[in-house]
């Protein structure tokens, strides 16, 4: 048995001369709730819609559990609960139903498991109303109930929090956590709100331009190049002495142009405070010192080919 | 397939336009009724200027004429116009949503996603429409015959006449009552047959198209275009006339001559409506099955 739910494989989409997929791979682990972001146009939706059987991929290879989606839809998807793109309901019908007409389940078990779920997810309460009486965020709650229904074991979710007010966010949230660490469910989450996938994932893969620029447990890509910025007085000689000082370990230094003052530093290795020891040492003041602001979001900007936004500096 | 036949009823019940039906077919009886009452009055008028030495139809008719203008008779003729008209209206209401809707809403994806069977979920929708129609089509008749009754009464013996399809109807005769609400309800559940036939045209517009208006529309303008091709150019239509989809009412015209049913026209209209069904069915099936979502 593999370790690992889903399993991409060089898996390339094309639509007329658009290439939205280009030889896309990577894997998720059992039990994590990993994320998926990307700009627009990057191919998030054209791959949860071929990992769920919507669309057919023009070469490469999808496997859920070890079986290929492909060739045994059914199969490879029985223990998998997908909500693409919004969450669509039957609008006239009780949730209830709803939950039974998409999951397509019956039986003692599965309507203990229904009400089970949904007292989990907060809609007990709701199942006998009409779901065009649900708001967004109740509509959010009852689509994980249904993708966690019959049985899934592997949940893909796009764009859980879209819409949702900061409340519905948090609760969103923390539902889509506990999934994990209550019920050992492995989630696949799709979001372009980067604080969003920082806080709820253990692993992510950015997609840019149909391909995988990063992928892998989240402290660990997030370590890759740790950026220290720092506002010292004069600027000119601090940046000279930290050249000189750590040498090959910092990989750039720039001074910003947006945030006059302030030293931008990527360093090798996290060490932040080193660089405040060595400036305080040689008479410097330092008056801010801050480790990896918005750390996804640089390490987005940067693999997806923008520039760091000087917002985000000058905020931190 | 039972559980998604079951499930596809549950979604169409739950839809308002089930009310429209209602209403809709409330105005129709209400029209009928004063139709049917004037109509006694002349079928009364005509009769009394008839003479003596006439066949036993001709002289009931003089006798007693308002025995023969009776409440079956009139359901018989309401059902004229309901399984014409307004029957094609409903079923493709119901056929051409099937699809198109749940595309327009984005469920049909929310299903697909799963995993489950494209093929099974056609041939579960289509079910379920004929289902649905054949429900409405022996709700509507046994109500048509009730209204008829109450206000109009019921004789022993019916005529055959005014039953046929426009423009070819069958000689008049006599009947039992009892053998005329027997080919009624034979009639009736050809009928619901035939509509499915019909409305097959709109449940396949449905798959290639993600609004219930445009196939519903579509399925429409196929039927009153046949019609018109049927009816009104007729004697210049004669080659394409057994293709086309008005030719299976056909036989349900048939089943209402009660006795001169016409067993060749009848296997030949149902040999068309099976030509329309495996198209409109198949057709989905390949194209579900192929599309992507």
């Amino acid at each position: 048995m593999s370790d690992y739910v889903l399993t991409v494989e060089n898996v390339v989409k094309t639509f007329g001369k658009f290439r939205a997929l280009d030889g896309a791979s990577f894997s998720i682990p059992k039990g994590t709730i990993f994320g998926i972001i990307g700009p627009n146009g990057a191919g998030k939706s054209t791959l949860l819609r071929i990992v769920t059987s919507l669309a057919h991929p023009d070469s490469g290879r999808v496997t859920v559990n070890g079986i290929n989606v492909e060739a045994y839809p059914r199969k490879a998807l029985r223990g998998t609960g997908a909500i693409v793109d919004s969450p669509a309901f039957y609008p006239d019908l009780t949730a209830r139903l709803n939950l039974d007409i998409l999951s397509r389940g019956t039986g003692k078990r599965y309507k203990a498991r229904r009400e089970e779920l949904a007292e989990y997810t907060g809609i007990a309460g709701w199942l006998n109303h009409r779901v065009r009486e649900f708001s967004l965020g109740m509509k959010q709650r009852l689509a994980i109930t249904l993708a966690l229904l019959p049985d899934s074991h592997f949940v893909i979710l796009d764009e859980p929090t879209n819409g949702l007010d900061p409340n519905g966010i948090v609760d969103i949230r923390t539902l889509i956590r506990n999934l994990g660490a209550d019920l050992g469910k492995t989630v696949l989450v799709t979001s372009h709100m980067l604080g969003e996938i920082e806080k709820i994932c253990s692993n992510i893969a950015i997609l840019n331009h149909g391909r995988i620029a990063a992928q892998g447990p989240m402290e660990e890509i997030l370590r890759r190049s740790p950026v220290t910025l720092i506002r010292a007085t004069e600027p000119d000689r601090a940046e000279a002495l930290l050249k000189e000082t750590f040498g090959p370990r910092i990989l750039s230094i720039r001074q910003m142009e947006d945030a006059p003052g302030v030293l931008r530093v990527e360093t090798e290795s996290e060490c932040a405070a080193e660089l405040n020891e060595t400036l305080v040492k040689n008479g410097f003041s330092v008056s801010m010192l801050e480790n990896e602001p918005d750390r996804l979001e640089r390490l987005f900007l940067e693999l997806t080919g923008k520039e760091t936004g000087v917002r985000n500096e000058v905020r931190s | 397939m039972i559980l998604s036949i079951y499930h596809e009823i549950a979604k169409m019940a739950s839809q308002k336009k089930h009310y429209i039906m209602l209403l809709g077919f409330a105005f129709l009886m209400v029209m009928m009724v004063f139709v049917y009452w004037k109509f006694q009055e002349k079928f009364s008028e005509a009769a009394d200027g008839m003479v003596q030495g006439m066949p036993y139809l001709m002289k009931m008719m003089v006798s007693d004429p308002m025995k023969l203008c009776d409440g079956l008779l009139f359901a018989r003729f309401s059902c004229q116009i309901l399984f014409w008209v307004v029957m094609p209206i409903f079923a493709f209401m119901f056929a051409g949503e099937s699809i198109a809707c749940e595309q327009q809403d984005g469920t049909l994806r929310a299903y697909l996603s799963r995993g489950f069977s494209r093929t099974q979920f056609v041939i579960a929708k289509f079910i379920a429409v004929f289902l649905v129609i054949l429900f409405y089509s022996m709700l509507f008749a046994a109500l048509t015959m009730l209204i008829g009754i109450v206000f109009f009464g019921i004789s022993k013996v019916q005529i055959t006449m005014f039953m046929g399809v426009p423009g070819e109807f069958p000689s008049a005769g006599l009947v039992s009552a009892k053998k005329a609400v027997a080919s009624y309800y034979l009639a009736t559940l050809y009928s619901a047959f035939a509509l499915s036939a019909i409305s097959s045209v709109s449940f396949l517009i449905s798959v290639f198209v993600k609004r219930m208006t445009v196939a519903a529309t579509g399925g429409l303008v196929f039927f009153f275009v046949s019609f018109i091709m049927q009816v009104a150019f007729s004697q210049f239509t004669e080659e394409i006339r057994p293709f086309l989809i008005t030719r299976v009412m056909d036989g349900y015209s048939q089943m209402f001559t009660i006795d001169a049913v016409n067993w060749d026209s009848i296997i030949k209209s149902i040999a068309v409506m099976c030509i329309y069904w495996s198209v409109c069915v198949a057709t989905p099936v390949v194209v579900l099955n192929m599309k992507e979502y």
